[in-house]
């Protein structure tokens, strides 16, 4: 457990960073959503964003995937900058967003959503489609059917499988389990460990703080557009000030 | 009235509806990916007829290889409207496109009678004045020839934007424009494909529709502000909707003339948009997905 | 301070005015006295009739650039010049009062247009109220009758044909020559295509005629496919059609007429004489019978003309010989307007509006491309029309201007003023 402050020296035989982002500002408009902001992914981590509504998780997101540029600051995937990147370009790279909301293809069946996932890619999608549906089974049993039709946990699941049809190696997951009947928030939670099991880094934005600190191995809480408290998601989970400002107790 | 009276107006209002199908699909299009209201797509039109008209009677080049032609032309046209006006302006929001769009086709309505003059032109059909006739029903060789051409252009982009990978990604970014971007669909481009496209599509109508009609710098005007309502009706963005609009609209104008007067026929299809402004207002087809 | 300002402002305009009204009228000393008269012409220059229009505005072009060359004409001691300025009207309402209220605002001394009906009946107040005197084309029968009295538009004048004169021995030519009784009627929904109709059926039922059904008036602009009027009219029973509107329009019906293979007769408005209608019909125009109203003598004709048109053979042989194109009618409007301005001031002497028109309404004869007449006192031209068909693709000249006042007659110079 630690105060936020710069970067830390990364040390010998310490993992080099999967994703940095370092000072990032952006505005819309006049509103300054990110103040400088600095995290760090390490591969095949599961790192959490917290914070509440207006903190700045989503525009952390769409930052990194290319959909608002930052005013300042970098943000390097494997130490290439992204900053100058269109999202074409960056999911490429294999950074896949699965953005709020889930912003599916409403009238286009989940055989072609999914298809539309591996747009940049060239090549067979039979694997791909395979895996997804091993995760997902009722995607299989509606792959035919529009997915502006599927109730709002299958088309969560519809999202993610969207996503990883990228092949990521880092997945921006933003708000997975909203709205989401119980149920769906524990379908949701399985396929985010098994896709952490499979080596996939994962940067998660979730409302649910029990949930999130449940899957991620470390967290940023987020306020005002900085980071406020960082640490390993147990610490995080008995820190005083998260659990006041999060947890309800 | 009898039969072959009654099956003469549904001929004459299948040919009406084609004119409307093409360049109504083409403003759908342009209106689901874009949110443009493109208007200039009505000088589109009449500039295919010149570019046909021309290239029949003064390069001598085959009318059937004139409309391809004004394809291209008119396409590129519309590729560069979008490029050079549009796009710039889009950031700025619609209003100012839509002001845009009816300046370019003042313009080109301008530049063109400063071009070709008013004189009005002629495109000689390659079919002269074959016919078929069916009892008193008459259906010029011509006509039917932009039916089968209209049904192959219709069907064609059906088919290109369900099973194409440009076909669905233009889909994918009428639908949900953030996350056609997040999957790695350049936007920017296929914006301008879809210009491409309807460009095409107009200047094609305007090439089979002007042979056998009069027509002067001023043919597209009109043509365009009934596709819009067409539009409209149909489901903006919505392709089916426009397809289905056209037929409708092109009927029901034809009936109208039928059977009521003809100075309500050209009413009707504004008469029909609003009231599914009231009724549906995502229009006919349109869908809106919670 | 501020009333200095005041005081500079009013004293530059006052000077500013009179420089400029001393350099409109006053000749320059020891030079010849010329006179500049300026002639406004508000026409459809785009939009729906701009051919109409143009050529409108060519022949007064042309007509205004022989007449200078030749040093100007004399009236009373001095030299006159004419100069024309021209504004859109877009054959609109709307934007032929703006054409009209800019006309004023360049004080032009007269104005000639407009050509559309619509746009004429809204420029006519605003000229009569600024007293400008107005040389109309278009054809609706209030120019001459209702609406100019309204408007006071003591000074308009109409320098051909009204929907009468043309619809009248049209109508008689039907029922008496060629027997057609029983007629389908469309025309463009505007005040010109109405005037025709109701013309053409008041003369058509006053010798025994009917329309069969009510007339179907289409939406003009924009009107290019005629395909279900004319199959209905093809249903109605009737002997014939008669058809009323712009070249563009009377293309497409005579064109859609033969493809759907009517057998009946067709009888247009006077637009079937124009060349681009020519060019486009050709043959397949041939036994459609039309008013003839423009003859430069070129056509063949079945009559021995009485008294050759002048006006108009010179009119054709000077677009022949500068500007190496055939003159319409449409030029004759223009040429027309400048031409009935200066016979009516080398009469008068002098170029005062107000009376150079009421040297127009005297009753006296002017040399004009559709004919030698004067004009009545509501200001319709006292002219008339003959009939006209195409034979091979030929405009040919079937019977002279005098048709419509043989026996029986259906128009007298009463009729022309109501």
């Amino acid at each position: 457990m630690m105060e936020h402050g710069a970067l830390r020296p990364v040390q010998d035989g310490e993992p080099v960073p999967l994703l940095t982002l370092q000072g990032v500002t952006v505005y819309y408009g006049r509103v300054r959503a990110l103040q400088g902001l600095t995290l760090e992914v390490l591969p095949g981590e599961v790192v959490a964003l917290l914070g509440g509504n207006g903190a700045g998780k989503s525009t952390t997101l769409r930052a990194v995937s290319g959909l608002v540029r930052p005013a300042s600051g970098h943000i390097r995937f494997r130490g290439q900058e992204l900053t100058r990147l269109d999202p074409a370009a960056i999911v490429r790279l294999g950074v896949a967003h699965c953005p709020e909301g889930r912003k599916l293809f409403p009238e286009m069946t989940v055989l072609e959503n999914l298809e539309l996932g591996a747009y940049v890619r060239a090549g067979r999608l039979d694997e791909d489609l395979r895996q997804i549906f091993d995760l997902f089974p009722v995607l299989r049993e509606r792959r035919h059917q529009l997915a502006g039709s599927l109730s709002g946990g299958e088309q969560q699941m519809l999202a993610i499988g969207r996503a990883l049809m990228v092949r990521p190696t880092l997945l921006l997951l933003d708000e997975p389990t909203m709205g989401l009947a119980p149920a769906m928030v524990v379908e949701v939670a399985r396929a985010i460990r098994v896709l952490r099991a499979r080596g996939t880094t994962v940067l998660l934005v979730e409302q649910n703080v029990q949930v999130a600190l449940r899957l991620a191995d470390r967290g940023y809480v987020l306020e005002n557009g900085r980071v406020v408290v960082e640490g390993r998601a147990e610490a995080l989970a008995r820190d005083d000030r998260v659990r006041r400002a999060y947890l309800g107790g | 009235m009898d039969l072959t009276t009654i099956l003469q107006f549904t001929v004459n209002g299948l040919f009406i509806s084609a004119a409307y199908a093409l360049v109504a699909l083409g403003l759908t299009l342009i209106f689901g990916v874009l949110h443009i209201a493109d208007f200039a797509q009505g000088a589109l039109y009449m500039l295919g007829a010149y570019v046909s008209f021309y290239a029949t009677q003064a390069l001598g080049v085959s009318y059937f290889v004139s409309v391809p032609m004004a394809m291209g032309l008119t396409g590129a046209l519309a590729t560069l409207n979008g490029a050079l006006v549009y796009r710039p302006l889009q950031r700025h929001g619609g209003a100012l496109t839509f002001v845009a769009a009816l300046g370019i086709l003042l313009i080109l309505q301008n530049v063109a009678l400063w071009l070709f003059g008013g004189d009005f032109r002629l495109i000689a059909s390659p079919f002269g004045e074959g016919r078929i006739t069916v009892g008193e029903v008459v259906l010029t060789h011509h006509q039917a020839f932009v039916l089968v051409v209209t049904a192959l252009l219709l069907g064609g982009v059906w088919m290109g934007l369900r099973y194409t990978k440009p076909g669905k990604a233009l889909r994918a970014l009428a639908q949900q424009p953030e996350a056609a971007r997040l999957v790695g669909i350049d936007s920017a481009r296929l914006g301008l494909a879809a210009f491409a496209l309807a460009g095409a599509l107009a200047g094609a109508a305007g090439a089979l529709m002007s042979a056998m009609r009069a027509f002067d710098p001023h043919i597209g005007a009109v043509v365009i502000l009934k596709s819009f309502a067409i539009v409209i009706f149909g489901g903006m963005g919505s392709v089916p909707g426009a397809i289905v609009g056209a037929l409708v609209v092109g009927m029901a104008e034809t009936l109208t003339a039928a059977y009521l007067a003809a100075e309500f026929a050209d009413l009707v299809g504004f008469a029909l948009m609003i009231v599914i402004l009231f009724a549906r207002p995502q229009g006919l087809l349109g869908r809106v997905w919670a | 301070m501020g009333t200095r300002r005041f005081a500079l402002v009013w004293c530059s305009v006052v000077l500013t005015a009179v420089l400029l009204f001393a350099g409109g009228r006053l000749p320059a000393t020891g030079a010849p006295a010329v006179e500049t008269v300026t002639v406004g012409f508000a026409l459809p220059l785009s939009g729906a009739a701009a051919r109409e229009g143009q050529e409108s505005l060519e022949g007064a072009q042309l007509a205004v650039r022989l007449l200078n060359e030749a040093g100007g004409f004399r009236v009373g001691g001095r030299v006159v010049r004419f100069e024309i300025v021209s504004e859109d009207d877009r054959c609109a309402p709307a934007p032929a009062t703006e054409a009209a209220n800019r006309l004023v605002a360049r004080q032009v001394q007269f104005v000639g247009g407009s050509f559309c009906s619509s746009a004429a009946l809204a420029q006519q107040p605003i000229f009569a109220q600024a007293r400008i005197p107005q040389v109309i084309y278009a054809y609706a029968t209030d120019l001459t009758g209702a609406a100019r009295q309204r408007a006071g538009a003591v000074l308009s004048v109409r320098l051909g044909p009204q929907a009468a004169i043309e619809m009248a021995p049209l109508a008689k030519y039907a029922v008496t020559v060629n027997n057609h009784r029983r007629f389908f009627a469309m025309a463009q929904n505007t005040d010109f295509g109405r005037s025709m109709v109701g013309e053409f059926r008041s003369v058509l039922e006053r010798l025994g005629g009917r329309f069969v059904a009510e007339p179907e008036f289409y939406t003009f602009p924009g009107t290019t496919d005629f395909r279900t009027i004319l199959t209905k009219a093809r249903g109605s029973g009737a002997d014939a059609l008669v058809a009323i509107g712009l070249v563009g329009e009377m293309i497409g019906v005579s064109l859609q007429f033969r493809e759907l293979g009517l057998a009946m007769g067709l009888y247009g408005s006077d637009l079937l004489e124009d060349p681009a209608y020519q060019d486009a019909v050709g043959a397949r125009a041939d036994g459609f019978l039309y008013p003839w109203v423009y003859d430069d003598g070129v056509d063949p004709r079945r009559f021995t003309r009485s008294e050759p048109e002048r006006m108009a053979r010179e009119m054709s042989l000077a677009f022949l010989n500068t500007l190496r194109k055939r003159a319409t009618r449409n030029h004759g409007w223009g040429w027309g307007t400048i031409h009935l301005l200066k016979q009516a001031m080398e009469r008068e002497g002098s170029t005062d509006p107000e009376r150079v028109m009421r040297r127009v309404l005297s009753g006296a004869r002017f040399e004009l491309p559709f004919g030698t007449y004067g004009f009545l006192p509501c200001g319709q031209a006292d002219m008339r029309v003959g009939i006209g068909t195409y034979a091979e693709g030929r405009r040919t000249l079937l019977v002279d201007r005098d048709f419509a006042g043989r026996p029986p007659a259906v128009l007298s110079a009463t009729d022309l003023c109501r």
